[in-house]
């Protein structure tokens, strides 16, 4: 039964793009005006809408007749940006070059964008979600197979298809337009190739020639304006300083030598001095003392924690475009798969490549809650203070904040909720003692709630 | 897309030309394209759209129910088309006039529970009219070759601006011009087909376009009967009032003519039957019995015989319709409806008029075969009861009843001397010749027997296969029925009955009762059920329109009380930003207004009081977010507040 309702689902998608693709507005109107003159003039001798249906047939059969005749040898490309921002228009230069001997006038170019139709795995599982209803209401209501197939192929569609039209092209010559597009969500837009189209002389359908030109374009994910956030805590000492803590080559600073003590690392034993006095030696390098701050991404959405998931990718890329870190680190930790720690800060990274991770951040599946917690907590030792974004409240997250308060690890905690979330209801639990270090943001008023504090 | 200048215009008066309206249509006109040339714009809100289209909304139910109520026919509809341009004028002209000419697609889906999900998707209606234009244009049917000019030149027009810029105008007009010939000829040929389609329907449906008997050329064939006989459909139902009639037999048509197996009513024009008081036509002059009997046919296009008891006195039924009756006693019916209920109230006799020497005649070619059989019976020197009597015996112990046809020259004196075997038709032709032959005036009738009682609607039904012949003969003064025909010809035909009769029964029964109802129910209002309808979902658009109109209230008050979010937009919350930025205080990109606020107290860079201006905030920031917006109180108390703190810090710097 799914595997047929998802062919089903698969063949009236492609059909829709397919209709899309190839019917004007105008064509649209026509179809419509003739379904509209069949049903009025079905007596011919009651009305004379059959005159008009026999007319509008006309026009539709001619306009059908011509979109053969569209032929051509064609290259286009295009001249991405470096990337894109989810919600913000961007435009980039289409040059499409015609190989015809005849001028060409009246072509369009749209942009092809990857399939965004669910693999049928992806569908079982959406559906396995589904709360039982009634056949009544899901017949009734739509409520079926229908808008969760919809659902998900509007989860996956990147952008909008752009469309542009093209100025007259010389024979064997080329012409440029400027093409838009608005990401609508972060990840990577994959271009598959251009439909170039031609209208049919009323304008009612387009005949196609695909030109295939694969490209992808980072989406990085969205925005909000945050509050400034003062990350407190202390200094901690970090072995190795600057270089040790990105865990990358020695540190900078060679102090001496000094007797072995039980808890040095190997790598530090200087080999010649031992040699010569015949006890361990190790060198000694000038230790730091830093900040370093963590930004901790709750990962582990189900499957309808989806939006969740990404208003807190929202919220946690806002901060780490926004930090300014002076002479601390901060530290992105989130499960993808396995624990993920990236630093930025001074000489480490920068906030573009964070917001690039994150841009690609997909939920983690498969995994507990305390993959998360445990990766964080052996890492509490060199944290100075975090700001954790979860998206789910309960007892394991809890348990998490709990232990990091009781490192005396300085917490402020970013809760996303569900819309409809009674938030005067949720229950601080452990971040009781600081109301102001804990926010609820409820879905579709994140901008407002982070405006608030 | 706006539609081109004059293009609606025209539209409308096309419309007002082919419907008669035409001094509505100019006026229409003119208030569509007059605001246009004038550069006249309307500022039209979202809410008073909404009211317009619910207005719009009435009027098409309110025209609906009138032209249903007052036509009650397919005519009703068609003339409702005519009248939609009217219907949406509330609508389309004030958009027409709004500048953009744009309105939400949400706001036509009142009762839709999601039509949120269609906001901000506007569209024009510049289009949809043109074409309601068209259609209403095209019901009201004027048969000219105007119409098809006019549908090609507006819709031409229409489409010029979508044309492909790939083609030379000259190309695209040709195109055009080769789409009107071929729609005309297609338009052509539709209607032909029709016509030929109609006809092979009819044929298929109601049997070869065929009238159980016929009435132009008043004479009958004998065997046409069996083709009657072997066809099991319904075709008349039959209520009684007191105890039944006497026979069971319903007179169609009589004859007094017969001439080389053809059967003549001559010397009988059919004359009309005046109406009386009661819708009553007076079809003879008698005693009445107070009996009567309830007949409902079908008419082939409103014209049939009528199937009348021998003894009508009268019959009552719908007003206006064209009766005939010859002075045999055939019934004609003209420019009556598809179906027709009638009373017939019954005499005591049979009314045939007085009978004349045809009711004597016998053919030349029978005269032999039919002395010889009367001779054999002693008929002449016979009573006329006892003629009848002994016709009786005659037929009934000498003869059998057959639908086999045997063609032949002579059928009668085949059938008296040699088969001895046939249907009525033949039993009656040779009763009513052999009763001329011993003096007595007889005719030939045919017609229907009914006596198949149908317990599923409580009446009696008549089929095809019942019809019937027999003879009538005027004795001692009055007219009586001799029905010679073997008693037993109804069980015989009832066997070729088809199994699944019973199914096609119902199913008639069922159009019967759908035919019945509607005729009786007349206007759609005197049926209580169909009011119950009709107040039911009236109570439920109301409900649905009010809850609707709730909804787009909320909407309204935005445009007329309040203020929708829409990123702050015009907040004079940008000025105090402005002005802190003039000193300096310039907020850092993605830095939230609450933070910036609060650096710049901590800097000491803020000039105004922070609380005053963090209360500003807050309601700046309804403004931007609320789904609600603000009120003009809020909006103006937020106005005054930063107008307020620009004037005291402007004094503190001139200070």
């Amino acid at each position: 039964m799914n595997r047929l309702s998802y062919r089903l689902l698969k063949g009236y998608s492609s059909l829709i793009y397919w209709l899309k693709i190839r019917i004007n507005p105008a064509g649209g109107v026509m179809l419509v005006s003739l379904a509209f003159s069949a049903m009025l003039g079905m007596n011919t001798n009651m009305t004379m809408a059959y005159q008009a249906f026999a007319f509008i047939l006309a026009l539709l059969l001619i306009s059908l007749v011509s979109l053969p005749f569209f032929r051509g040898s064609f290259s286009v490309k295009r001249e991405l940006p470096l990337m894109a921002s989810v919600g913000i228009p961007f435009s980039y230069r289409i040059k499409l070059r015609s190989g015809s001997r005849r001028v060409r006038k009246g072509l369009a170019v749209m942009e092809e964008l990857a399939d965004p139709r669910p693999s049928s795995e992806l569908f079982e599982e959406k559906l396995s979600t589904i709360p039982a209803r009634s056949l009544i209401k899901t017949v009734i209501f739509g409520r079926g197979y229908f808008s969760y197939w919809n659902r998900l192929v509007s989860s996956a569609k990147m952008a909008e298809q752009g469309r542009v039209n093209m100025d007259a092209i010389p024979a064997k010559g080329k012409a440029e337009a400027v093409m838009e597009l608005t990401p609508l969500r972060r990840g990577y837009i994959r271009f598959t190739g251009f439909s170039i189209t031609r209208s049919d002389p009323f304008g009612l359908f387009r005949s196609v020639i695909r030109e295939e030109e694969g490209d992808a374009l980072l989406v990085l994910p969205k925005r909000y304006p945050v509050p400034g956030i003062s990350l407190e805590g202390r200094r901690r000492h970090h072995q190795g300083g600057i270089s040790l803590a990105s865990r990358v080559g020695n540190a900078d600073e060679f102090v001496g030598l000094r007797d072995y003590r039980p808890g040095d690392p190997l790598r530090t034993i200087h080999w010649k001095s031992w040699a010569k006095s015949g006890r361990p030696v190790v060198k000694e390098y000038e230790d730091e003392f830093f900040s370093r701050h963590a930004l901790i991404l709750d990962s582990f959405a189900d499957a309808a924690g989806g939006e969740l998931f990404e208003e807190a990718v929202s919220v946690a890329a806002s901060f780490a475009s926004k930090i300014t870190m002076g002479e601390s680190l901060l530290d992105l930790i989130f499960v993808e798969g396995e624990a993920t720690c990236f630093t930025m800060g001074r000489s480490l990274g920068s906030p573009k490549m964070m917001l690039e991770i994150l841009a690609c951040a997909v939920p983690c599946k498969g995994k507990s809650f305390d993959a998360l917690g445990s990766f964080v907590l052996s890492r509490a030792g060199m944290m100075s203070s975090a700001i954790c974004i979860l998206i789910k409240w309960d007892d394991e997250r809890r348990e998490l904040v709990k232990r990091l308060k009781a490192l005396h690890i300085p917490l402020i905690l970013f809760l996303i909720v569900p819309e409809d979330a009674p938030i005067k209801d949720i229950d601080p639990g452990p971040m009781r003692d600081a109301p102001g270090r804990f926010h609820t943001l409820p879905l579709g008023k994140v901008e407002e709630a982070l405006a608030n504090i | 897309m706006n539609a081109p200048p004059l293009l609606t215009g025209s539209a409308l008066i096309f419309w007002g030309w082919q419907t008669g309206f035409l001094p509505i249509a100019v006026i229409m006109a003119l208030l569509f394209e007059l605001p246009r040339l004038a550069s006249v714009k309307l500022d039209v809100t979202r809410e008073q759209l909404a009211k317009l289209w619910r207005l719009s909304s009435i009027i098409f139910m309110a025209a609906a129910v009138f032209a249903f109520i007052r036509y009650r026919t397919v005519e009703s509809f068609l003339m409702f088309t005519t009248w939609l341009p009217l219907i949406f004028l509330p609508i389309t002209l004030p958009l027409a006039c709004k500048g953009d000419g744009r309105i939400d697609l949400d706001i036509f889906f009142v009762l839709l529970t999601k039509a949120s999900l269609l906001r901000n998707r506007p569209i024009t209606l510049h289009h949809p009219y043109l074409i309601i234009c068209m259609a209403a244009a095209s019901a009201a049917n004027v048969r000219h070759i105007g119409f098809y000019a006019g549908l090609v030149i507006l819709s031409a027009w229409a489409l010029f601006p979508f044309r492909s810029k790939g083609y030379t105008p000259a190309f695209w007009l040709f195109l055009i011009i080769l789409s009107a010939a071929s729609g005309y000829a297609g338009a052509v040929g539709l209607n032909r087909l029709q016509g030929i389609v109609e006809n092979a329907f009819i044929e298929w449906y109601v049997g070869s376009g065929r009238q159980d008997f016929d009435a132009s050329r008043t004479k009958t064939a004998m065997g046409d009967m069996v083709e009657l006989k072997r066809s099991n459909r319904i075709i008349m139902r039959v209520s009684g009032k007191g105890p039944h009639a006497i026979d069971y037999r319903l007179t169609k048509a009589a004859y007094n003519i017969y001439e080389s197996s053809f059967w003549q009513a001559i010397e009988a024009p059919l004359l009309p039957v005046e109406q009386g008081e009661d819708n009553e036509y007076l079809l003879a002059r008698g005693t009445a019995t107070g009996k009567e009997v309830t007949v409902t046919a079908s008419t082939y296009k409103g014209e049939a015989l009528l199937s009348l008891p021998g003894r009508a006195l009268a019959l009552r039924s719908i007003p206006d319709i064209a009766l005939s009756k010859s002075r045999l006693g055939t019934l004609s019916l003209k420019e009556g409806p598809a179906a027709l209920d009638y009373r017939v109230l019954l005499g005591r006799d049979i009314y045939a008029g007085a009978p004349d020497e045809r009711d004597l005649m016998v053919p030349g070619e029978e005269a032999e075969a039919l002395s010889l059989v009367a001779g054999k019976l002693g008929l002449k020197s016979k009573s006329p009861q006892a003629v009848i009597s002994s016709l009786h015996d005659f037929f009934r112990d000498n003869f059998q009843y057959s639908l086999d046809l045997k063609g032949s020259a002579a059928p009668i004196g085949d059938f008296l001397l040699g088969t001895r075997s046939g249907h009525c038709e033949y039993f009656a032709s040779a009763t009513t010749l052999l009763l001329r032959q011993a003096g007595i005036p007889a005719r030939y009738n045919v017609g229907y027997v009914y006596n198949e009682f149908s317990d599923l609607e409580d009446m009696f039904i008549v089929r095809e296969r019942n019809s019937h012949a027999w003879a009538t003969a005027f004795v001692g003064g009055r007219w009586q029925v001799v029905d010679t025909t073997p008693s037993i010809w109804q069980d015989l035909d009832e066997a070729g009955a088809s199994f699944w009769e019973p199914v096609t029964d119902i199913w008639s029964a069922l159009s019967f009762l759908f035919a019945k109802w509607q005729r009786e129910g007349g206007s759609m209002l005197n049926n209580r059920y169909s009011i119950a309808a009709v107040i039911l979902l009236a109570a439920i658009l109301l409900v649905k329109i009010r809850k609707g109109g709730m909804l787009i209230k909320k909407v309204a008050k935005e445009k007329k009380g309040t203020f929708p979010p829409s990123s702050g937009e015009g907040s004079p919350f940008y000025l105090i930003e402005s002005a802190l930025a003039g000193n300096g205080g310039t907020r850092k990109e993605g830095e939230t207004y609450l933070s910036w606020l609060k650096r710049l107290e901590r800097e000491g860079a803020l000039p105004f009081p922070a609380g005053s201006v963090q209360a500003l905030l807050a309601l700046h920031n309804r403004w931007r977010f609320d789904p609600q917006g603000i009120s003009v109180m809020e909006k103006s108390e937020l106005e005054e507040g930063v107008a307020l703190l620009l004037e005291k810090d402007k004094q503190i710097e001139e200070g």
